[in-house]
């Protein structure tokens, strides 16, 4: 299947807002369930479960794909559903924290880290993973100083949801011999400029 | 309120957040080394001055970053931006070649370089047009007059030889970094740390850093001890335990030729990982003094942080242990007001201690 | 702010300039160590042209034409990894020029009662403003632009209703930034920093102005 390109979906958006006022004319301030009255099919208003708007929403997620306006033949552009997965939807993991970590010391099974928390802030944190934790393709990235992101949330997949972690190191690319050359004339050229002349060691 | 003439407080927040050295002359401040409060995300040094009402714009005029650990230096460079009036004052090793191109390389990789303060503090030296003031041994910092009272403030450290031998080190990273595409661990600037000696008519403050205790006349301690100008018959009352008390910065020597009998020490601790100071390295330090204070206590226990309950049963659901890393703030404050003749007065602040009772 | 408020969030790193799609295969990205072997061999809906590259690697989703380089993802777990690929693209191209960069966020916050809803719409849109000249109207739209100068660019928010989520609010942030046209600067290398150096600010601005509405509703 071909995918919408952004190039296309952009000019669509072009082509939209050159057309007379739409649904919203009706006035995006009315109270939601009126404007939903007003622009679904009366059977998908019924359908849909208002509890998901709940401040303790962690019930399951309806895909956005399924909502359509009561004009299936136009699509509101307005607020994009620019980003349609596919029809196989990949694996979509719903984070409810996240770190960021640096490996400080390695052993045969498992690592030690130290764990910045990137969702609260605050303190830090540490943790020891074992290897088998890490995907197969990341093992070799283990050293001390790696950086790593380690979320826990849910996994969803086929609308189905389960508790997992994701564990993913950083990856650098290998700088050139160039690239350091760079690197050192330029950091070297901006230290000079901020340097003492060596007559002048001693400050008073 | 302050009503101190001269005061010096030394912060520590436990397991690797890092240490920081105030100290007070009349009504100007000096800043020797910064970490970041992880609730606040500031650095301490700021939220303790605010907190006690000083400008920081005009009241701070030195900063001094005494080596490049990044529990020595993360925040320094928000301190520098925020104290227009101030010098920066940094070891002598920095202005090598080689640490240049460490420089240069972790410029590409900024998440978490040590030397993105540098680069900062470049960045603000350049629109100031001013220049850092490089330190080494048996240099003059400072010296003023307050109220007829003579001060004078000395780097008793680094030694040419440590220099060299940091130079030497900085240029292995590069090899390193482009061999493992990943940050190494630091090479130990230590030995080209920045030792102070505050001289006040005569009396004496020694602030150790973090510089170690080599058996060479050339470098470490054994260089100020036996080589040090500065030091020839001056003792001191006050001394900041370098290096969390550890092995490698101890010698009895240290405490022989350097410091008064029964001075007052103060240090900080690192509990995590290798655990510094350790029973031994305290039994070294009571053995030269009684007035012996840690910045914060011991944390052995673990500690799960306060969260939402579902990530934290979810965390015990995937088996992923993770515990917190206490911040444990302690500060040392000692003052006097009067410099003629002082008495000095200590304080223990929040999770500061007796060393006595760190274990 | 509650952020199980927070229905969608989808980020976007785009950066625009002069760019070779068809270099841009996933293989190539494995062989320079972006991302990992299995990723490379099987990417989702792959399109692959002269004019236009694009691929699905399911953490995040690329794509590139003439004129512009997009990595977006609406999975938070990722945000800082696609920071990570877009630096690391271009660390390796660094002769590349790019111009401008657009660190973007569209947010599906959801509002869940009445109350909440009017409370929300009079903090962003009073009615006495409205009342004024429309006694009728109603906001459609709120469009604010902030100006930057170090790096040169903007914010610009806009809020509107959500069309997905019902009751609720889009918020569309875009951080804009682009180098000096007068800059001698070849390649890439210039807006590579601006994305490594603003990032953190990008992300606690987008916060902060999340919260400023809603705490203070």
């Amino acid at each position: 299947m071909i995918m919408e390109t952004s190039t296309e979906y952009l000019a669509k958006v072009e082509e939209d807002t050159k057309k007379p006022s739409k649904p919203l004319d009706a006035g995006v301030l009315d109270m939601p369930q009126e404007f939903l009255k007003k622009h679904w099919d009366s059977n998908d208003y019924h359908k849909t479960n208002h509890k998901l708007y709940s401040a303790n929403d962690d019930t399951d997620l309806i895909d956005a794909q399924e909502r359509k306006s009561s004009n299936s033949s136009e699509k509101l552009y307005l607020a994009p559903e620019v980003l349609k997965t596919s029809a196989n939807k990949s694996i979509f993991f719903d984070a409810l924290q996240k770190w960021e970590g640096i490996v400080v010391s390695v052993n045969s099974t498992s690592f030690v880290s130290r764990l910045k928390d990137l969702t609260n802030k605050g303190t830090d944190e540490e943790v020891i993973l074992p290897y088998d934790k890490i995907d197969a393709e990341d093992i070799s990235l283990i050293k001390p100083g790696a950086i790593f992101y380690l979320a826990v949330g849910y996994k969803i997949k086929n609308k189905t949801k389960h508790k997992a972690s994701l564990i993913r190191f950083r990856r650098i690319v290998d700088w050139s011999e160039d690239e350091v050359i760079d690197a050192y004339l330029k950091g070297a050229e901006k230290l000079r400029a901020v340097s003492p002349n060596q007559s002048s060691k001693n400050a008073g | 309120m302050q009503d101190s003439i001269f005061e010096i407080s030394i912060f520590g927040g436990g397991n690797g957040y890092g240490e920081s050295i105030l100290v007070k002359i009349d009504k100007e401040w000096i800043i020797i080394d910064s970490f970041i409060n992880p609730s606040s995300s500031l650095p301490t040094p700021i939220e303790y001055l605010k907190e006690i009402g000083v400008d920081l714009s005009k009241d701070v005029k030195k900063i001094i970053c005494t080596h490049w650990h990044d529990d020595h230096f993360r925040g320094i460079a928000d301190i520098f931006e925020q104290c227009h009036s101030a010098d920066f004052f940094c070891s002598d090793c920095i202005d090598t070649q080689e640490f240049t191109n460490l420089y240069g390389i972790t410029d590409l990789d900024p998440v978490t370089s040590p030397t993105k303060e540098i680069s900062k503090i470049i960045d603000i030296l350049k629109s100031r047009n001013k220049v850092f003031h490089s330190l080494r041994a048996d240099q003059l910092l400072h010296q003023q007059n307050v109220k007829s009272n003579a001060i004078k403030i000395w780097a008793l450290s680094p030694s040419q030889k440590s220099i060299n031998a940091s130079r030497m080190q900085l240029s292995k990273v590069l090899t390193q970094y482009s061999d493992d595409k990943v940050l190494p661990p630091s090479p130990s600037p230590n030995e080209a740390s920045v030792a102070l000696l505050f001289e006040i008519n005569n009396f004496c403050f020694i602030l150790g850093s973090d510089l170690p205790y080599f058996n060479d006349s050339d470098k470490g301690w054994k260089h100020v001890i036996e080589n040090s100008q500065i030091c020839q018959n001056k003792k001191a009352v006050f001394f900041k335990v370098p290096h969390h008390g550890s092995s490698t910065s101890y010698h009895p020597t240290i405490w022989a030729k350097l410091l008064e009998d029964n001075p007052i020490v103060g240090l900080t601790s690192y509990s995590k990982g290798w655990g510094v100071p350790n029973q031994k390295d305290i039994n070294n330090i009571l053995q030269h003094t009684d007035n012996a204070y840690i910045t914060s206590s011991r944390s052995d226990k673990k500690r799960i942080k306060k969260r939402d309950k579902t990530v934290t049963n979810m965390l015990s659901e995937l088996r992923i242990d993770i515990t917190e890393i206490p911040f444990e703030f302690g500060q040392i404050k000692l003052s006097t007001n009067n410099l003629s003749n002082p008495i000095f007065s200590l304080e223990l602040i929040k999770s500061a201690i007796h060393l006595n009772k760190y274990f | 702010m509650n952020k199980k408020l927070i229905k969608e969030h989808l980020l976007s790193i785009v950066l625009v300039g002069d760019f070779n799609p068809k270099i841009f295969q996933p293989e190539w990205f494995y062989k320079i160590g972006l991302i990992r072997e299995d990723e490379a061999s099987n990417p989702i809906d792959l399109i692959s042209h002269a004019e236009i590259m694009s691929f699905n690697l399911g953490w995040i989703k690329v794509e590139i034409n003439r004129q512009k380089f997009t990595v977006y993802t609406e999975q938070s777990a990722y945000f800082d990894l696609a920071r990570d690929f877009t630096i690391g693209t271009f660390k390796i191209l660094k002769h590349t020029p790019i111009k401008m960069l657009g660190i973007n966020n569209h947010i599906h916050v959801g509002i869940y009662d009445k109350q909440s809803w009017n409370s929300f719409a009079d903090k962003v849109a009073p009615d006495s403003l409205l009342k004024k000249g429309l006694p009728k109207g109603e906001l459609e739209q709120l469009t604010i632009k902030e100006e930057r100068s170090n790096p040169k660019g903007y914010t610009r928010l806009t809020v509107q209703p959500s069309l997905t989520h019902f009751p609720g609010a889009y918020f569309d942030i875009n951080n804009h930034f682009e180098i000096d046209q007068n800059s001698k600067e070849l390649g890439c290398k210039e807006i590579i920093s601006i994305l490594e150096n603003n990032w953190k600010e990008t992300e606690d601005k987008t916060l902060n102005i999340l919260s400023n509405i809603w705490d203070n509703k």
